[in-house]
This record gives C-alpha cells, sequence and structure tokens, in this order.
C-alpha cells in the first residue's frame, strides 16, 4: 500500500470517528432539548443527525473503495497532485501558528502592534534575510489599512486592553 | 407603463442621478475586488452616506455600489483565486485556471460581458414581469422551498472535484456547520458551547473568506516561488488572442449566458436565495449541457460566463419582490429596503400606484448602471490587474490582513477572526485531502433555509413526507432533482469518474 492510500485512509478513518463523536457525544450533550417532540421532524437534533448519519455513510463508502483500490494495487486518485516538502510543510504550519496568534492577542495588543507585527512575521516566514524592510512594509500597510477603513469605512479596530 | 418609462426617463436623466450611479459603481468595484469585502458590506457602508440625498439619488447609489460589488469580487476571483463575494465563488473554478495559463485578461473581459448582459436581461424582466412572477412566488410554501432547496443541492455534483464521494462529504459537513446556533423553529440552543457568540450561527462572511481566502494564502506562503518568473501570475499574455473575447468564444458561452440569466432572474424572484447559489446553479447547469464538459474546472470560459450570467442576473430579480411584495430578496435588498423607509416609501404594492414615476425611472437607472459599470469595469480591470503583479510573498500577507479586516468589519467582532483562522486552518486541510471546499459552502448557505422548511413541512403534514409529492410545485422540482441526479451519475460513469 503506497503513502497517499494510506494518507487517505488515515484521513477516512479520522473522519468516521469524528461523526462518530458528533452523533454519540456532541448531538446528545450540545443540543438542548426543550421538550419531548411527537414528531421525530420537530427535535431540533434531526437535521444534525441527519446530516452526521449523510456523512456516516458516505464515509464508510470512502473506505471500502479505497479498500478496494488498494487491494487491485491502485493508486489513491489524488496520487498525482502536488504534494509539499517538509520545509513547505512547516512554513505553512507556521503561517497557521501566526494566524492563530494574531487573533489571540488582538484583543490584549489591539490592532496597530498585532497587525504589524504579523505581517512582518508572515513576510518573513519566506524571506529571512530583510526583516528591517519587512518591518517597515508591515507598519506601511498598517497605517495604510488603518487610514482607510476607520476613516472612509468607518471600521473602528481594538485598540488592545493593555492600552485602555 | 411605456409613459411611465418615458416619466422615468425624465426623471432619471439628471446630471446628479448619472454622478450617484458611477461613484456607486465605482466603490462598489473597488471594495467588491478586495478579497474578504462584499457587495453587501459596501451598500450597507454606504447606506448612511445617502440620508441627506434625494431618494433616487441615493437608491442610485446603492444599487451602482451592489452591481459593481458583484463584478468587482470577480476580478479576485480570476486573478487571485479568492473570491471578493460569495456570488463569485463558481467563477475561481475557471477564471483562476485562466488567469494561471496566462488568460487573466481574457477571463476578465468574458466575466464582464457576461455581467453585463446578464444584468441587463434581468432588468428587463423586471421592468416586463415584475407583479405578476413575485405574486406566483409569493404562492410557495415550506413544501415548494424545500424541494427546490433539494434540486439546488444537487449543483454539488457538479463542484465536488475529482471524488463525488468527497464532495459528498463535503457538502453534509455543510449541513451540520450551518446547525450551530438557535433552532429556527423552536429557537433551542445547538453545538453553543456555551459561548453567546454562536447563538447567532457562525457567520457566513469569515466562513467563506476562511475557506476560499484565508486557506488559499496558507498554500501560497507553504510554497517558495522557484523563479521570477514565478512570482508573478500570468494575467497578460504575449499572444494578443489569449487578451482578447473573440465573437466566436462569445457565441459559444451565449447559451451559458442566457440560461445563467434565466436561472438567476429566477432565484433572484424568491426571496432568501441569493447570488451565490444563483451562480453554482447556472454553473452545473452549463456544464451539463455542454459539450465539452470536462473542461469545466480546467479553465472553461464558458463555466466563467455561466457563473457570472447566474450571480449577475439575481440583482434586478432580487427587486422584484422588494418592489412588488415589499419582501427583500436577499441581505443586499433588505439594506437598500432600509433605504427606502428612511426616504419615506414603503416597498410594496402601493409603491406602483401612488409612486409608478419614481419606480419606472428606478427600473431605467438599472440600465444606466449596466452600461456604466461595463465602461467603468474596463477601465478599473487594467488597474485591478496590477494586484496580480504584486509578488506572492509581499501580496498574501496583504491578502491575509485584508481577510481579517474583512471578516472583522461587518460585526466588529473578534470571534469572527476566530470563525475565519478555523475555517482556513480547514479549508486547507480540505485541499490537500482532495475535498472540494465549494460544496461545503453552498450547502452551509442553503442548509438554514432548507432546513426550516423541511421540518415546516413535516409539521404541517403531521410527518408524511408525502406532502412534498402531493403539490404539483414541489413534485416539478423533485422530478427536475431526480432528473438532474440521473444526468449526474451517468456523466460520471461516462467520464469514468466514478472510481470512488
Amino acid at each position: 500500500m503506497n503513502r497517499s492510500m494510506i494518507q487517505e485512509l488515515v484521513v477516512a478513518g479520522c473522519l468516521l470517528v469524528g461523526t462518530l463523536v458528533v452523533l454519540f457525544i456532541l448531538i446528545p450533550t450540545q443540543i438542548e432539548q426543550a421538550a419531548q417532540y411527537d414528531l421525530a421532524s420537530l427535535s431540533p437534533a434531526f437535521f444534525p443527525e441527519l446530516a452526521a448519519l449523510i456523512i456516516l455513510g458516505l464515509t464508510v463508502v470512502l473506505i471500502i473503495s479505497h479498500v478496494n483500490r488498494a487491494r487491485k494495487g491502485l493508486p489513491s486518485i489524488h496520487a498525482d497532485e502536488e504534494s509539499l516538502s517538509g520545509r513547505e510543510e512547516l512554513r505553512v504550519a507556521g503561517a497557521m501558528l501566526i494566524s492563530i496568534a494574531y487573533y489571540l492577542s488582538l484583543d490584549y495588543l489591539g490592532f496597530w502592534i498585532v497587525n504589524t507585527a504579523g505581517v512582518a512575521a508572515l513576510f518573513t516566514l519566506q524571506d529571512r534575510s530583510r526583516i528591517g524592510r519587512h518591518l517597515i512594509v508591515a507598519l506601511v500597510t498598517t497605517v495604510l489599512i488603518y487610514a482607510f477603513f476607520h476613516y472612509v469605512m468607518r471600521v473602528h479596530f481594538p485598540i488592545g486592553v493593555i492600552f485602555e | 407603463m411605456i409613459e411611465n418609462l418615458a416619466t422615468g426617463l425624465e426623471i432619471i436623466w439628471t446630471l446628479e442621478h448619472v454622478i450617484a450611479i458611477v461613484v456607486g459603481s465605482l466603490l462598489g468595484l473597488v471594495v467588491g475586488s478586495i478579497p474578504g469585502l462584499t457587495a453587501t458590506m459596501a451598500v450597507a457602508l454606504i447606506l448612511p452616506l445617502t440620508f441627506d440625498m434625494d431618494f433616487v439619488t441615493s437608491i442610485m447609489l446603492l444599487v451602482g455600489a451592489y452591481k459593481g460589488g458583484i463584478f468587482g469580487g470577480s476580478i479576485t476571483a480570476i486573478l487571485l483565486n479568492t473570491p471578493g463575494t460569495p456570488a463569485s465563488a463558481a467563477t475561481v473554478l475557471d477564471g483562476y485556471t485562466l488567469t494561471k495559463q496566462g488568460k487573466g485578461v481574457k477571463a476578465l473581459k468574458m466575466a464582464k460581458y457576461s455581467s453585463c448582459l446578464a444584468d441587463l436581461i434581468s432588468d428587463l424582466i423586471l421592468i416586463a414581469i415584475a407583479a405578476p412572477l413575485a405574486s406566483i412566488a409569493l404562492r410557495f410554501g415550506p413544501p415548494e422551498i424545500a424541494m427546490l432547496i433539494l434540486f439546488s443541492l444537487t449543483i454539488i455534483a457538479g463542484v465536488a472535484g475529482k471524488s463525488i464521494i468527497k464532495g459528498l462529504i463535503s457538502g453534509a459537513l455543510g449541513l451540520l456547520l450551518a446547525t450551530v446556533g438557535l433552532d429556527p423553529i423552536l429557537t433551542t440552543r445547538r453545538f453553543v458551547f456555551d459561548q453567546p457568540n454562536l447563538d447567532s450561527g457562525l457567520s457566513l462572511i469569515p466562513v467563506l473568506i476562511g475557506l476560499f481566502a484565508l486557506s488559499e494564502v496558507f498554500l501560497q506562503l507553504g510554497r517558495k516561488s522557484k523563479s521570477a518568473a514565478d512570482e508573478f501570475a500570468m494575467v497578460h499574455s504575449s499572444n494578443p488572442a489569449d487578451n482578447r473575447v473573440s465573437w466566436s468564444e462569445f457565441k459559444a458561452s451565449l447559451k451559458s449566458i442566457l440560461r445563467g440569466a434565466g436561472i438567476g432572474a429566477g432565484i433572484g424572484i424568491i426571496p432568501g436565495i441569493g447570488t451565490g447559489i444563483a451562480s453554482f446553479m447556472s454553473y452545473g447547469q452549463a456544464k451539463r449541457a455542454s459539450k465539452d464538459p470536462v473542461a469545466f474546472g480546467e479553465g472553461s470560459l464558458e463555466g466563467i460566463a455561466a457563473s457570472e450570467a447566474g450571480n449577475s442576473a439575481v440583482v434586478g430579480a432580487t427587486f422584484i419582490p422588494l418592489l412588488t411584495l415589499g419582501i427583500p430578496g436577499d441581505i443586499i435588498t433588505a439594506v437598500i429596503m432600509g433605504a427606502f423607509l428612511i426616504q419615506g416609501f414603503i416597498p410594496g404594492p402601493l409603491l406602483f400606484k401612488d409612486h409608478a414615476d419614481i419606480i419606472y425611472a428606478i427600473f431605467i437607472g438599472f440600465i444606466i448602471c449596466d452600461l456604466v459599470y461595463f465602461i467603468i469595469g474596463s477601465l478599473f480591470m487594467k488597474y485591478a490587474a496590477y494586484l496580480s503583479k504584486v509578488p506572492r510573498k509581499t501580496l498574501f500577507p496583504i491578502v491575509f490582513v485584508f481577510c481579517v479586516v474583512g471578516s472583522y468589519a461587518i460585526h466588529h467582532s473578534l470571534f469572527d477572526i476566530g470563525i475565519l483562522v478555523a475555517f482556513g486552518i480547514l479549508g486547507y486541510y480540505m485541499i490537500r485531502f482532495g475535498f472540494a471546499t465549494a460544496p461545503l459552502l453552498i450547502a452551509f448557505i442553503l442548509s438554514p433555509i432548507g432546513e426550516s422548511a423541511v421540518r415546516q413541512s413535516l409539521l404541517m403534514s403531521s410527518g408524511s413526507p408525502l406532502i412534498f409529492f402531493t403539490r404539483p410545485v414541489a413534485l416539478f422540482f423533485f422530478l427536475l432533482t431526480v432528473v438532474s441526479v440521473i444526468g449526474i451519475v451517468r456523466g460520471h460513469y461516462k467520464r469514468g469518474k466514478t472510481k470512488t
């Protein structure tokens, strides 16, 4: 079994587990039941259960089709697609971490600091040689975005809890 | 009607009104072409500026922004693979592929021609049959709407990518995610995890921007540019034929444009369905009817024409229920309805009786809008093309900021930025593992309307599903769905794409 097929099976397995979690843990605990219903269609869980059951059924079909392809020695239908190198994967993970840090710190540090630092970090992620220049470009970007959205579009950005 | 049109032309043909249309179209184009900023946002932000204007001027400014915003969204969809508005999500499928082939200008021109033509057709339909069609749509009950949504969901197969099963899983995930928030019938909480921000559900704008724009930012930031030439998206080609749409190419897409205009106008009449669905429906139908369906998604001009015709034709038609029945056709017309009320005009049948001249002036204004944004669009496209000449390593961090600001600005909510990041990561991994993101979005948009309609129908029938098959219009949509599904399955077998 080749690497892309193993990856397909792992993804389908995760999907299967995730759907079972939704069906047996999240739907019973995270959907308020206002009353008992004579009609199943009146229950707030009706549509989420329907959607989860569709995902479950399709995932089972997906796993079976993967297993059949593997038994016949056929590659995954996505096997011909371009894959990322380890370094490229790391850059994507870095960009995701910067995005998460951006979101978590925006309320505390405000738009000016977080946006300048976030944009500079994304520039640096791709080119580590000109950090000073990245900071200047990030600052100019932040000033222009702020000026346009604050003064023209009337968007009020967070100034940061620590500066209030 | 001719008399009313003549009076309307007299009212609208002033410098003030034409300037309002030009300014509105330009603002709409600029805002719509920024990834993450929508035509809705452009119209909502312009609304406070119209309070001191006369009624027709204010409506023309807003309609200009609406039409310009919808077309502006297509520019970034084609050049940057980031739809500026939900309406242009289907345009991405072929538009960006053409840009990568060096035919960005050709794609933009086809988008403009099809948008303007479909918009014009939609406006003429609005003028000709506004009242009778709206009254038919008003008779739609929950079973008819439920079956219409079911039919619309068959579009998912058309945008499912290589694996139809993965596409359907993506669509079902969209159905599930749309159930977050308050239940539409009983208003009990679902999947809110004690988080009040989730009571109103996952906001569409950050979900959309996350799935289509931020996921692309992650993909692009991960790839290191291999050469200087690779830094630039190829908009202009050295071959002149790649920079224009020939008459034969336009003619080949004409059927799809006319079909898209019909679908868009039909969808626009039904309140609450909107441009995104119309463009995907038009795209799906064009693919099914095309002699070369395999080309769809691989840079098909017909695909762009169908998608753009579908979304643009909705614009005029969404005013049909607003003007004749007082029901806004979509979110943007709901905002414009606010402008009507602020100016003391109550939309509805009485408007035709009491202010027919003004209504027909607005109708003619719609057509002038089409001509204006055709001209402005040509000029604007030249500058918009420079967007794609910015090096990727500079462009995508800035697109990231626009994604964040666009998601934040609509509700001024930091929580929406969290949704954006979550859906950006989800979208990235979906693309990496071969799950198309478009089906998720389509189902996410359709699900709330569909869920309400299905449950209301079953309540009406005491749980009997026969209600969907005993009402003529509902049965018609059901049969249309069956025919559509058979067509899709046959198409997949023929192309040997049913392996998974």
